[in-house]
């Protein structure tokens, strides 16, 4: 296709939607009915191959919403400098700023909201991906192949858990047997080892759960899973270790540009003095590439649903059970399925809509049904009423569906790890070495210094205690060298005192309710906080030397205020 | 090893170890909380004790009846202890397992009564979608942090669901100066007692909003508001129906369910009427010495049947400590039919001369008949001129009025 074969076929989408191309890349202006419509604009304009897709296109139906900003407005981070700003601290950025963190660098860490891993990054499945529906030629499939391999000797190194446990791409049709070659030529394309064709009858034996009216499967054994949230923290822990410095409720406002180089961050807490800055914003990645006059590329963000049920559901598999990809191409949901968490429970999902709303954290039972009856048809006793809970994140996609993870050609010193969708968390630590070097380069081109990683670089990390999972002489000795490992707050994780205690005394520490559940799940289980919430915001309060009052449960207090004097 | 272990250390727990250790056994008794009392601790309003000790007692001064008499017993009683495993062991003892400040404790018993009590169903459960935001809790937590720590959820609350906990604490946060907005229930008849409808909500002017529920959660950093609407025969709400009332927290009291977590791993046939384990008229377990009572086995509505159930468990295990091995002889199966929530116990062991029955109906009936046949045979009928859902019934009949050959039909 054309540049005048696109502007034909948009104007028939809507009257007076224009295409041209500026600096490589093409832009699309002009009023659309619908918010799908601008997107649908959006993927034709990417089948002209530039470099990138600016989509201006404005839509009447819908409103985006303004990007959550922190309450926060001081001057405390006024003047300070780094060598290296990482804008967000989902996984990617995480992974950067622990990269980058073992050099000679000073770095600093912007983000938004109160810890890491809040947006996307803890919004996902937890798969690591072996990465066999992505195209050979693009760059996620690169990091994810790369990223794939390096989580095992990461979660050695850094203590998270990580289990390779595999996934089945079951095979709901017998004509789906005919690309059993291709998935092998695929495997051998995107460096996928180990896959095989496993029969109707072995897969019966293997997953009992799986329908018998499956024809089969491809299993994968390079498919593995993490929990996202412990892994981001474990990155973001030793950038820590490495003296990173995180400086959350902090937003980059804006950039401000010097003969070609970004020397000034903006932010609600004062201006920081950068050498180099890398984008790591996530959905609002092709913002911050704009501030620094640098559009190519328009994210559209793409929500996803997904359901966590009890561990008494466990037992439906220990691995992964996909559908294959062929029969929601359109939908590009990555993998998924139903899938055995790193803690043993099963999460279901995703699905995959289109949404104007950038951070969309919303549910909705419609997608619970939805997602359910798709999954049903492999795992028949998938039952609604062990739902946990459920949650929806918005993945930040490109229209040329693929990662920007290179130097601006705008700002010399400005590296993007942008439009990082699925699988960004399987190519995070792939993607952070890429970055790592592209800030070295910029050091020795812009600034005539050689970057190395330091001789004391701290490369490991001590793996957090869980009392639950210890063998019981272990556990005894470690309760007798420290009571509080003793006592249970959480019951239906059976997290004790002591672990709440370790999570608010490590490197990083975030004294927020749902915080301290992501490190060390407490309140994740069937009753979902209603027993241990008081007592962890107590001992917040405790570790933090703040009020319970002030204690915050995700964006908001936890109670607001006490009974009346006289009552107690 | 020790004759009876007690795990939980409620009105059901006590009333097990205080029967079970005059009946002569040893007796443990575990708690992992900090005090004896279970959930009545955090129950400080009155009601309780009617049909036991003819008074109005507050939930704390109910419990303490109990701990006095527990406290005058050679009862070895470990509070700050979580268990975390039962296991049978081959001779048919158990092993129980438990977390504590002072180290794992690891015992031995040849009976093992679990009164675990119940949890509350959260707002997931009952699929209440919208923005993630802080200020939606269940009903129990916000008794908890009223009464024992002191603190408000907020200042204009909204409960969904009509169970007594909800009601109650609508009450309790109107006198403490909040603002109730209402109590959301979607079915067309309360789940709470009539009693608590009267003097929580309609002495108080707080509305209650039948076949109304709540649909979506709006709020940002704190919860905003939440959407309601009304609701169909099939309980589904109408969405044309819908509104947005303003509210700063959502109270959430959709009933309770036994917590039977620590039966999980013992092969304990489960009741799928009361979502506790399969008992008979002592509380016994398809496990021979393991028995299940309080709000573990089946969820009361008084307190006062909790003890008067958890007694004949305690003493019970006594006696099978005592003549170890000895199982049940003849057991009869009861099977329920007709608009019955639950009848327990489903199994009735003809050893023993009676059985005290507790049922509830599935919804709101005038003037029916519940009756007792077996192989078409009247064994007991009683007619209620009203029952209610959230009003369990209770009666006993002699188990020599019982063929052994037969199971008993239960019908309403
Ligand atoms: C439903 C779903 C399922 C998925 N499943 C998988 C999977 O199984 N496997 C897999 O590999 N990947 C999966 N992904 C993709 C993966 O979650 C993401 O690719 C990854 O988390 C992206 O990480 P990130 O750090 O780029 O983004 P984010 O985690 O979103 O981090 C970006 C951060 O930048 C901050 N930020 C933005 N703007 C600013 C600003 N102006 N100032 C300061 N801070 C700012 C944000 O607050 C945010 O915390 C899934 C995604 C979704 C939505
Ligand atoms: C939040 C809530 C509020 C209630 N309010 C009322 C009310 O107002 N009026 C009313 O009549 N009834 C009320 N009830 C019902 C009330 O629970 C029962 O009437 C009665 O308290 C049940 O007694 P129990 O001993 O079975 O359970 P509980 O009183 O719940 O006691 C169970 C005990 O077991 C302990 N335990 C549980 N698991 C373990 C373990 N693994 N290891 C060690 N110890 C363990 C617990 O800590 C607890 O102390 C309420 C129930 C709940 C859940």
């Amino acid at each position: 296709m054309n540049l005048s074969a696109l502007n034909r076929k948009l104007d028939a989408i809507s009257p007076g939607i224009h295409a041209f191309i500026d600096d490589g890349a093409v832009h699309i202006e002009g009023q659309c009915s619908s918010y799908d419509d601008v997107v649908r604009c959006g993927i034709l304009a990417a089948r002209l191959h530039s470099r990138g897709v600016v989509n201006d296109c404005t839509c009447a139906d819908v409103k985006e919403e303004p990007m959550r900003l922190p309450e926060t407005q001081d001057l405390s981070l006024d003047g300070r400098s780094f060598d290296v700003v990482v804008i967000g601290a989902g996984v990617v950025g995480c992974a950067i700023a622990m990269e980058l963190s073992h050099r000679n660098l000073s770095v600093a860490v912007l983000e938004k909201e109160y810890d890491v891993a809040v947006r996307a990054s803890s919004r996902n499945d937890g798969m690591i991906h072996p990465g066999i529906d992505l195209h050979p030629g693009q760059r996620k499939t690169y990091f994810n192949c790369r990223g794939n391999r390096m989580y095992t000797d990461l979660s050695q190194r850094l203590g998270f858990k990580f289990i390779r446990n595999g996934s089945y791409v079951v095979f709901d049709r017998w004509w789906n047997l005919l690309t059993v070659p291709f998935f092998h030529l695929r495997a051998a394309m995107c460096h996928v080892d180990g896959v095989r064709y496993v029969t109707h009858r072995k897969l019966g034996r293997l997953q009992t759960s799986v329908a018998s009216w499956q024809k089969g499967a491809m299993f994968l054994p390079s498919s593995g899973i993490v929990e996202p949230y412990q892994a981001t923290v474990a990155f973001a822990e030793n950038a820590a270790d490495n003296k990173a410095s995180f400086f959350f409720d902090t937003a980059v406002l804006d950039l401000i540009c010097t003969d070609g180089l970004v020397s000034q961050v903006i932010t609600n807490r004062g201006t920081i003095h950068a050498l180099s800055v890398v984008n790591a914003a996530g959905v609002y990645s092709d913002r911050i590439a704009a501030l620094a006059n640098d559009r190519f590329f328009t994210i559209h963000p793409r929500k996803g649903t997904e359901m966590i049920l009890d561990k008494d559901a466990g037992s439906i598999t220990e691995s992964v059970i996909a559908k294959v990809p062929f029969s929601d191409v359109k939908q590009h949901t990555k993998g998924g399925g139903v899938v055995r968490t790193a803690s043993g429970n099963i999460l279901v999902g995703p699905d995959a809509h289109e949404t104007i709303q950038r951070e969309d954290d919303s549910t909705s039972s419609q997608s619970i049904t939805d997602i359910l009856a798709k999954h049903k048809a492999t795992v028949p006793s998938l039952d609604k009423r062990q739902i946990i809970t459920y949650f929806s994140g918005t993945r930040a996609c490109t229209y040329e569906e693929d990662f920007v993870v290179e130097r601006s050609t705008k700002a010399g010193n400005l590296v993007h790890a942008a439009g990082i969708q699925s699988p960004g968390l399987t190519a995070a630590p792939a993607i952070a070495v890429e970055v790592a070097s592209d800030i070295d380069n910029i050091f020795s081109d812009i600034y005539k210094r050689s970057i190395k990683v330091r001789s004391d670089a701290i490369l490991t990390r001590k793996a957090p205690h869980v009392v639950s999972e210890m063998p019981l002489e272990q556990r005894d000795e470690l309760i007798r060298s420290n009571p509080d490992y003793g006592q249970i707050v959480c019951r239906c994780e059976q997290v004790s005192r002591g672990e709440i205690i370790e999570v608010l005394r490590s490197s990083l520490p975030v004294y927020n309710i749902d915080a301290v559940k992501r490190r060390c799940r407490c309140g994740m289980g069937r009753c979902q906080g209603s027993f241990c919430s008081p007592s962890v915001a107590g001992i917040i309060a405790e570790e933090a030397h703040c009020s319970f009052e002030s204690v915050c449960k995700g964006l908001g207090v936890f109670v607001k205020g006490k009974v009346k004097e006289t009552s107690r | 090893m020790i004759d009876v272990l007690v795990i939980g250390g409620g009105p059901g727990g006590l009333a097990a170890a205080v029967s079970a250790s005059k009946a002569g056994a040893s007796v443990m008794l575990l708690d992992r909380e900090h005090a004896l009392g279970g959930i009545l601790k955090q129950c400080i309003h009155d009601g309780f004790g009617l049909q036991r000790f003819h008074k109005q007692l507050s939930g704390p001064s109910y419990a303490q009846a109990f701990i006095d008499e527990i406290l005058l017993l050679p009862v070895d009683i470990r509070l700050d202890c979580f268990v975390f495993e039962v296991s049978c062991l081959e001779d048919g003892s158990f092993r129980v397992l438990a977390s504590s400040r002072d180290g794992i404790i690891d015992v031995n018993a040849l009976a093992v009564v679990s009164a675990t009590g119940c949890r509350e169903r959260t707002a997931r459960q009952v699929s209440i979608h919208g923005d993630r935001v802080s200020g939606v809790f269940n009903a129990g937590c916000i008794q908890n942090l009223v009464n024992l720590h002191g603190y408000m959820p907020g200042q204009r609350c909204a409960i969904l669901g009509s169970g007594d906990i909800g009601l109650i604490m609508a009450r309790r946060l109107t006198l403490e100066g909040a603002e109730v907005v209402g109590v959301f229930e979607a079915k067309k008849t309360p789940s709470g007692l009539e009693r608590n409808i009267h003097q929580c909500l309609d002495d108080f002017g707080i509305p209650l909003h039948l076949g109304c529920t709540v649909t979506r959660t709006i709020g940002h950093r704190r919860l905003e508001a939440v959407e309601v609407a009304d609701t169909d025969d099939a309980m589904n709400p109408i969405l044309s129906t819908s509104r947005i009332v303003s509210v700063d927290s959502l109270i959430v009291s959709v009933g309770l369910i036994p917590e039977v977590e620590l039966l999980k791993n013992l092969p304990v046939k489960m009741d799928s009427r009361t979502h506790g384990p399969v008992i008979d008229q002592k509380g016994m377990t398809s496990v021979p010495g393991l028995f299940c009572c309080g709000n573990s086995s089946l969820v009361y509505d008084l307190v006062d049947y909790v003890s008067l159930a958890s007694e004949t468990a305690g003493q019970s295990a006594a006696k099978w400590a005592k003549n170890r091995g000895l199982a049940r002889k003849t057991e009869i199966q009861v099977h329920p039919s007709g608009p019955l929530l639950f009848i327990s116990p489903s199994l009735i062991d003809m050893d023993s001369s009676s059985v005290r029955f507790f049922f509830r109906a599935s919804e709101e009936l005038e003037g029916r008949t519940l009756t007792l046949c077996q192989n078409g045979h009247e064994i007991f009928k009683r007619t209620y001129s009203v029952l209610r859902p959230p009003q369990m019934e209770t009666f006993e009949i002699r188990t020599e009025l019982l063929d052994p050959d037969h199971a008993v039909e239960a019908s309403l």
